[in-house]
């Protein structure tokens, strides 16, 4: 964190040189939040989530039958 | 004569199988007629093999005291080595090596070894302990995390070899999965400090306290897959399953362990497809993961945050297939559809049109890993999904990258030790942190550069804190993830999926 700059904190990225005011990306951040463009943004990956939780699932409870098979070939 | 030096060709291969062996040459021709082991030997750019004659093996001698010995036919205990190498070199060079007239170049026995094998004195089953070095990384796309240096001695050369041990099944004292744990085991044993079995003793702990149909010696009923978690409880080691009827869980299990340096044990239905359609069942089959690859160009499967992680982009997996040989490809086919199956090589001199429909796979767990995959990737699922939607008003959240795997402590300080990415305070800070002795790992990054890691305790409970540390390298991006993990909403909610588990600092 190097300081302020325009009236916000300016951090400086050591490794790619790039400057953030932190401040107004803040302000930016909490009204995307507060908009429904937030929910939206992740309604398709929470759908993806819970397919995934649910086949992930489905392989824990693996059923004793198949453990009683024999491998023969 | 004490030793052969031969230029490798496939005939010089199977001529030297014949002659070392008590096999037919049929029957070796129809063990090579698949064309794997030609094909594997040009891919390693096996040149000279040498052979060691009156080479006592160690896992050969416990299967020939425990069956063959017994037998009337006067089976012979004293089996062959070859070792492979990827220079060129005649009889005569290594003759004037030998006698000090030589260096046969400086380090050149050391520097071009590609590994051995042991010739049994069988009439079939010939192939016994193989160490061969696996395929190269062609760039980073083939991995083989499971691989271990394997150590030969040959006339006062200490010669060395990164891979996982390889033999193929006697139907005496091992079947299929026999092999397939031996060759896993010998990994565990090396990383958790077990005793490693020989193939008999791996039949015998399996068949002890779960009979089989049949006798256990010989072997020829196989193994049920509770027997072989069986054997590997018998080592002190945990037996994990996971149902490999689903793509996702059997991807992401078998990534997040196997890149940890502990082989999958998979176990898969061979179906064989007539040309009019019909599929015939060819039994179950099993081998050991060693590596996967993943190219570096194209989109991994399933949707987003899924595709985001490194299991998604696995096309390929490498097995030590006891029918086959050693790192044997298996690929994804039809990746994301109902049909969905592996590619296999079994069988491939009878028929071309057999597949891999996994059933399960069967993982060999040190005790003190307890938290299985599942609980650590559904949070990173969730962070991963969180960062991702924040994505929209952060730009250097697009687009990462999320690796989701189980490491151990010195492996993630090595790491980190080695980063060009990680300095100062920082650096010290992580190095120094106090960890458990196992970890589940996510870490997101961006052209090789790690922009966030998520370390788990998986020696923990999954209902407790187990959340070790949330690492954001970059300063501007922690404050900005610590403020929105404050808020209330669904991408706060996302990322408190991890912030809620983070567990008290190390006492």
């Amino acid at each position: 964190m190097n300081g302020t700059q325009g009236g916000g904190r300016i951090m400086s990225n050591e490794r790619d040189g790039t400057k953030t005011n932190v401040e107004a990306l803040l302000s930016q951040i909490d009204s995307f939040l507060a908009s429904p463009a937030s929910q939206e943004a992740v309604t398709d990956s929470r759908q993806a989530i819970d397919s995934a939780v649910a086949s992930m699932e489905k392989a824990e409870r693996i059923d004793l039958e198949t453990l009683k098979l024999t491998v023969t070939a | 004569m004490a030793f052969q030096v031969v230029s490798y060709t496939s005939d010089a291969f199977r001529s030297l199988l014949i002659s070392l062996s008590v096999a037919e040459a049929s029957r070796v021709d129809a063990k090579l007629g698949a064309g794997y082991w030609a094909q594997y030997f040009a891919a390693i750019g096996v040149r000279t093999i040498v052979t060691e004659s009156d080479y006592i093996d160690h896992d050969y001698l416990e299967d020939f005291s425990a069956y063959y010995v017994k037998c009337f036919t006067p089976y012979q205990r004293i089996c062959h080595r070859l070792h492979f190498f990827t220079d060129s070199f005649d009889q005569q060079g290594l003759e004037r090596h030998l006698d000090g007239e030589s260096d046969l170049g400086k380090g050149m026995l050391e520097s071009s070894y590609a590994g051995f094998m042991v010739v049994r004195p069988l009439p079939n089953s010939i192939i016994g302990r193989t160490c061969l070095a696996h395929y190269g990384p062609d760039g980073s796309r083939r991995r083989f995390p499971t691989s271990l240096p394997c150590h030969a001695h040959l006339f006062g050369h200490t010669l060395c070899v990164d891979t996982v041990p390889f033999q193929e099944q006697d139907q005496v004292t091992a079947a299929c999965a026999t092999s397939a744990l031996w060759s896993a085991l010998h990994v565990t044993g090396r990383r958790f400090q077990h005793h490693v079995p020989t193939p008999v003793e791996i039949t015998r702990s399996a068949t002890q306290h779960m009979p089989l149909r049949s006798r256990a010696f010989p072997n020829t009923d196989g193994l049920t897959i509770e027997q072989m978690a069986h054997a590997i409880r018998a080592v002190g080691l945990e037996p994990y399953f996971v149902s490999g009827a689903d793509e996702l869980p059997l991807r992401a299990a078998v990534y997040a362990y196997v890149a940890a340096g502990i082989p999958a044990l998979l176990v898969f239905s061979l179906r064989e497809t007539a040309p009019n359609g019909t599929v015939r069942d060819r039994g179950l089959h099993a081998a050991a993961v060693t590596g996967f690859s993943q190219p570096s160009a194209g989109k991994g499967h399933g949707s987003h945050p899924v595709a985001a992680f490194s299991f998604a982009k696995i096309d390929k997996l490498y097995v030590h297939d006891d029918q086959v040989g050693p790192h044997a490809r298996m690929a994804l086919m039809n990746s994301g559809q109902p049909g969905w199956h592996l590619s296999t090589s079994w069988g491939l001199q009878s028929s071309d049109a057999i597949s891999a429909q996994p059933v399960a796979v069967l993982l060999p767990l040190y005790n003190k890993i307890r938290i299985p995959y599942k609980p650590p990737l559904v949070d990173s699922l969730n962070f991963a999904a969180g960062l991702d939607g924040l994505s929209h008003v952060v730009p250097g959240l697009a687009d990462l990258g999320w690796d989701f795997r189980l490491t151990t402590l010195n492996q993630f300080r090595g790491e980190l030790r080695e980063s060009p990415h990680v300095s100062g305070v920082t650096r010290r800070e992580l190095l120094t942190l106090p960890l458990p002795r196992f970890l589940w790992r996510a870490t997101a990054s961006r052209a090789d550069v790690p922009i966030v890691d998520v370390l788990f305790d998986a020696t923990d409970i999954t209902t407790g804190q187990y959340v070790r540390k949330v690492i954001v390298y970059d300063a501007a991006l922690n404050t900005v993830i610590n403020h929105v993990a404050t808020l209330s909403g669904e991408i706060p909610d996302l990322l408190n999926r991890v912030f809620r588990k983070l567990g008290p600092p190390a006492p």
